[in-house]
């Protein structure tokens, strides 16, 4: 499972940097939507996943026999980083869109859709 | 006593701030002149009694710094002549109409310049010295571009502002390596100290230093340059700056340091071979100037020289030809800087050429500009006269290279002889020529101060007994230990008289046959003419441009090129430790579920990074957020993997149909170089990544800190048994109220951009929500049945999964999914409030909730239970809870076209 973590984090990293690099900033948008959730995927990685059991004590666990529980200081890092996220993502999308309504629409190299043609 | 000098000086410069009604002022600077007047004679005083006077204050005791000040007999004589010319250049300057006469500052700069002109001369401690040097610095930068509205001033000022201030940062290193050398700041000590500093290795290193700076300062070859061009400060500034206080400051630091660097073969070389290349280039600069007041600016540069070739040559005639030299020079230069001021105030021009036979129209500045022309050319029975034997009689004596040195000082001197004839024979006798305006003399009163300065230099050389004693043997006392030679007009018939006449009569020479020597020098190939000055405008300009280049390429205004840096340097970072074997840690074995999450999130991102269109991009990225939520699903979040499957959905939502709804651009052509490039970066950053994190899971984990929260939950007496939300809510809740309130102002942040954001027309794509109709019949039905669920997550959350994000997250993402079925409108009748006002109530309620328990001596935060599923935890989720429909409502509202339904 770590190792599976680290390649997908890897790779998670490898298409939002591609994505970040793209003259269009929509792209430039998803790309980081993908830097958000890598970034989740590597605090798990971090916090070792020793367990699967879902971390309810008491009444609620559902730990089975020879389950281990799970690491909850990254869940909730990352908890909080989704959320935020969210917020980021949102409001890179909505320079986006606002970048739209410009009569000469820029891209990420600084010229506009006039010049390509 | 001293210190007490100074202070008088600079608070009345304070004074001389205030404003003045322009009449009043004139009298009341004419008064201020009495103050230097009065210390220029205590100064007298305390020389003619030989008396010695220190003072010192503690200033910077841990660094070994000391604010020391010392009066001996050298200090003396310049405190004398900045003083007494003081006095001449305030009643000058009162008289003297600047145009911009409005501008207060003038006299006060003059004064605090005054100031700081004593004291450097005054200094012991070389750091308090080097302060008062950078301050006269400071000073002479506003005093020079006072018509700052001319862009030749503002030019001049800054070059000698640049070239003095280069050579005083040298000077201050120099300085404090003489410092540690010697052991002692205090010059007065380091003369007396045993340590020979001349045999010390840094020897070399500390004199070409110091002498730098005060070569910058003195304006000698090879900074000779910026002299001529401070001419544009009006005339009071080049009468007193430039020809007796800030010029000699240098001079002044040279002799100083004698007794302690001096004694070499380094020292003498410098300074000779700069002195005398200084006054030959002052003298073929001279031959070139049609301007007057440039005239007069290379034969004070041809007198620096002079002077410091004199302080090179040791022996007791070279020393005592400096003193006089140094008085002489400072009384007759300021005198007909300040006539030259008249002649341009009378004929408003600085042009030669266009002056001639003026003797009738201006008698009183004929008068004055005579007198003092007598002294520069050294005419008996001047003082000058008598210096200049003296000079002759060093250099003949001089130990090396007699010859050559005489034959300078010849040169020199004769083409102050020709600068003196060009002074008044050229202005005032000659043929008349016509100028344009009317010719009005200047009053008495300005011309007092000349006249007094240029008589003085004509009764000292008559009475120069009085020279003799009372100045010159202090001074050549302080630096050689004994009295200095006498001063005599007649000493017989020597090799001296000899030289003086042929000085003379080669100064005339140059001047009869100036115009022939200005078409030969013009002839000269390029190469041979120097051009010490290009090299500083070339210096300038050099440092312009390649600024521009770099910025050119550093800021490019080019995103890509930014993040291409920004994830370039982080690349490095990461990969610098890692050559080091990494192996994978421990950790739990995978199942196929895993491979079915690892499968989606790579399909995932290939296609979001490889789409074509935009909306295939989004869609890429929401295959790739379930394949997350799934695996956080697999491993056991429930937490975290509702909250991202919820705000997967839902973010996705808004984006795909705000997407579809604005016309995409049109699909560019694909660079292969540049898709190239951005595929390199991106497997570097992957592969980085990658080998980091298994670097970081292969060391050892310390599990305390979790064990100690599960422990905490599993206590008896604790309620609730959620661990992540646990630690979200009670344990770090303090870190959770510090987000909410990060999410607040992101919120408030967009609300403001967006209200303030021209809505321009948007290009109507294929998409329009309404037309979804499948969205209005399932939103409909599906909204309150979210609300409820969210608030049941809200509830639960404590001892289930769920909790106050994900409950937000759900209600939120009801709202806006009804939002976009049914209409903008419909949501903001449901809910009432602004959604940032919900998002800052609910920051509100958070704070709230964390400050009841203060009510009963508990601390801040802290958890308290009513009943099982009511407690201060509960008001604070539905804090969180508010917050994130407040803040996700306002982000998502851009995206809703049109319209703006809160407002």
């Amino acid at each position: 499972m770590g190792v599976m973590l680290a390649v997908l984090s890897g790779l998670t990293v490898a298409g939002a940097v591609y994505c970040m690099l793209a003259r269009d900033f929509h792209r430039v948008g998803v790309g980081v939507m993908m830097l958000v959730s890598a970034t989740n995927l590597v605090l798990v990685a971090a916090g070792r996943v020793m367990g699967r059991a879902p971390v309810l004590v008491g009444d609620a666990s559902v730990r089975r026999a020879g389950e281990q529980l799970g690491n909850p200081l990254p869940q909730a890092f990352v908890l909080t980083a989704i959320v935020i996220g969210i917020g980021v993502i949102a409001l890179v999308f909505a320079l986006v869109r606002a970048l739209d309504q410009e009569r000469h629409r820029l891209d990420a190299d600084g010229s506009s859709e006039e010049e390509e043609q | 006593m001293l210190s007490a000098a100074l202070a008088v000086v600079m608070l009345w410069g304070l004074v001389l701030c205030a404003p003045f009604k322009p009449v009043w002022r004139r009298w009341l600077v004419t008064a201020s002149a009495c103050i230097p007047a009065g210390l220029c004679s205590w100064f007298g005083v305390q020389l003619a009694w030989r008396r010695e006077l220190y003072e010192e204050h503690s200033w910077l005791s841990a660094l070994d710094v000391v604010f020391a000040l010392q009066l001996d007999g050298l200090s003396g004589i310049f405190a004398l002549l900045i003083t007494g010319v003081g006095a001449a250049v305030m009643l000058y300057s009162a008289w003297y109409e600047i145009p911009k006469r409005s501008e207060r500052g003038f006299d006060a700069l003059l004064f605090w310049f005054m100031g700081a002109m004593l004291g450097v001369v005054l200094a012991d401690d070389v750091v308090t010295l080097f302060v008062f040097w950078e301050l006269t610095g400071v000073i002479s930068y506003l005093l020079v571009g006072f018509r700052s509205e001319e862009a030749m001033a503002r030019r001049a000022a800054r070059q000698a502002l640049l070239v003095t201030s280069f050579g005083g940062a040298a000077m201050l290193v120099g300085l404090l390596l003489l410092g540690r050398v010697a052991g002692t700041f205090r010059i007065s000590e380091q003369v007396l100290t045993d340590a020979s500093v001349g045999a010390h290795p840094s020897y070399p290193l500390i004199v070409m230093l110091v002498v730098t700076g005060a070569f910058a300062k003195s304006a000698i070859f090879p900074f000779h340059f910026w002299l001529p061009g401070a001419m544009t400060a009006p005339t009071p500034v080049s009468a007193y700056l430039h020809s007796a206080t800030m010029v000699k400051a240098g001079v002044y630091l040279l002799t100083r340091l004698t007794p302690v660097l001096g004694d070499s073969t380094l020292w003498s070389v410098l300074l000779a071979a700069g002195g005398g290349a200084t006054l030959l280039a002052g003298a073929v600069r001279l031959v070139k100037e049609q301007d007057l007041k440039r005239i007069l600016a290379e034969t004070t540069v041809m007198g620096l020289g002079g002077l410091t070739l004199l302080i090179g040559l040791p022996g007791s005639h070279a020393s005592t030809a400096f003193a006089v030299f140094l008085v002489v020079h400072a009384l007759y230069k300021a005198s007909l800087f300040m006539t030259a001021g008249a002649i341009e105030h009378a004929t408003h021009t600085r042009h030669l050429p266009h002056m001639g036979g003026l003797w009738r129209a201006l008698p009183k500045t004929c008068v004055c500009a005579t007198i003092g022309s007598v002294a520069m050319a050294g005419m008996p029975p001047t003082l000058a006269f008598i210096g200049k034997e003296l000079m002759y009689k060093a250099t003949l004596n001089a130990s090396a290279f007699a010859g050559a040195l005489t034959a300078v000082a010849v040169i020199g001197n004769a083409a102050m002889v020709c600068g003196a004839l060009l002074v008044t024979v050229r202005i005032f006798w000659g043929p008349k020529k016509p100028l344009s305006g009317d010719i009005h003399e200047a009053s008495w009163a300005l011309l007092l101060a000349p006249f007094v300065l240029a008589v003085a230099s004509l009764m000292f050389g008559v009475f120069h007994g009085v020279i003799e004693r009372g100045i010159v043997e202090p001074s050549v006392n302080a630096v050689e230990g004994d009295g200095g030679s006498k001063l005599h007009l007649w000493g017989g018939f020597s090799p001296m008289l000899v030289l003086s006449g042929v000085t003379l009569s080669l100064g005339y020479a140059f001047y009869r046959f100036r115009p022939r020597l200005q078409a030969l020098s013009a002839a000269l190939p390029r190469a041979l003419q120097p051009r010490v000055q290009g090299i500083y405008t070339g210096a300038l300009y050099g440092l312009r441009r390649s600024a521009e280049l770099s910025t050119r390429v550093v800021q490019s205004g080019r995103l890509t090129i930014y993040l291409t840096v920004v994830f370039s340097v982080a690349v490095l970072a990461m990969a610098w430790p890692l050559p080091d074997f990494v192996r994978a840690g421990a950790s739990v074995e995978l199942r196929p579920l895993d491979w079915l999450a690892a499968a989606l999130i790579v399909l995932g991102v290939v296609r979001g990074a490889s789409a074509g269109k935009r909306v295939e991009a989004l869609l890429g990225a929401a295959v790739f957020g379930v394949g997350v939520g799934l695996l956080f699903l697999f491993i056991g979040a429930l937490d975290v993997a509702l909250a991202q499957f919820a705000a997967e959905a839902v973010l996705l939502a808004v984006l795909v149909l705000s997407t579809a709804s604005v016309e995409s651009p049109p699909v560019k052509r694909r660079r292969k170089v540049a898709d190239a490039t951005r595929a390199l970066f991106a497997v570097a950053a992957g592969v980085v990544t990658t080998s980091a994190v298994l670097w970081i899971t292969s060391g050892r984990f310390d599990t305390r800190l979790s064990d100690h929260f599960v422990a905490e939950v599993s206590a008896p007496g604790h309620v609730g048994s959620n661990v992540v939300n646990a630690i979200l809510v009670e344990f770090r809740a303090f870190d959770t109220l510090g987000e909410l309130a990060a999410l607040t102002a992101a919120t408030l942040a967009v609300w403001a951009a967006v209200s303030r954001a021209p809505r321009g027309p948007l290009r109507a794509g294929q998409a329009r929500s309404e037309q979804l109709h499948i969205f209005e019949v399932i939103s409909a039905v599906a909204l309150p049945v979210l609300i409820v669920a969210s608030l049941w997550l809200l509830l639960r959350g404590h001892h289930y999964p769920g909790g106050g994000f994900v409950g937000g997250l759900l209600a939120a993402g009801a709202m806006v999914l009804y939002g976009l079925g049914h209409g903008t409108e419909r949501v903001a009748a449901g809910v009432p409030f602004a959604p940032h006002y919900v998002a800052v109530a609910g920051l509100s309620l958070a704070v709230i909730a964390g400050c009841l328990p203060l009510f009963v001596d508990e601390p801040f935060l802290k958890s308290l239970w009513w009943t099982e599923y009511l407690g201060t935890s509960v008001l604070f989720e539905l804090g969180v809870y508010l917050v994130v429909v407040g803040g996700f409502l306002t982000v998502a509202s851009p995206h809703w076209e049109g319209t703006r339904p809160w407002e």
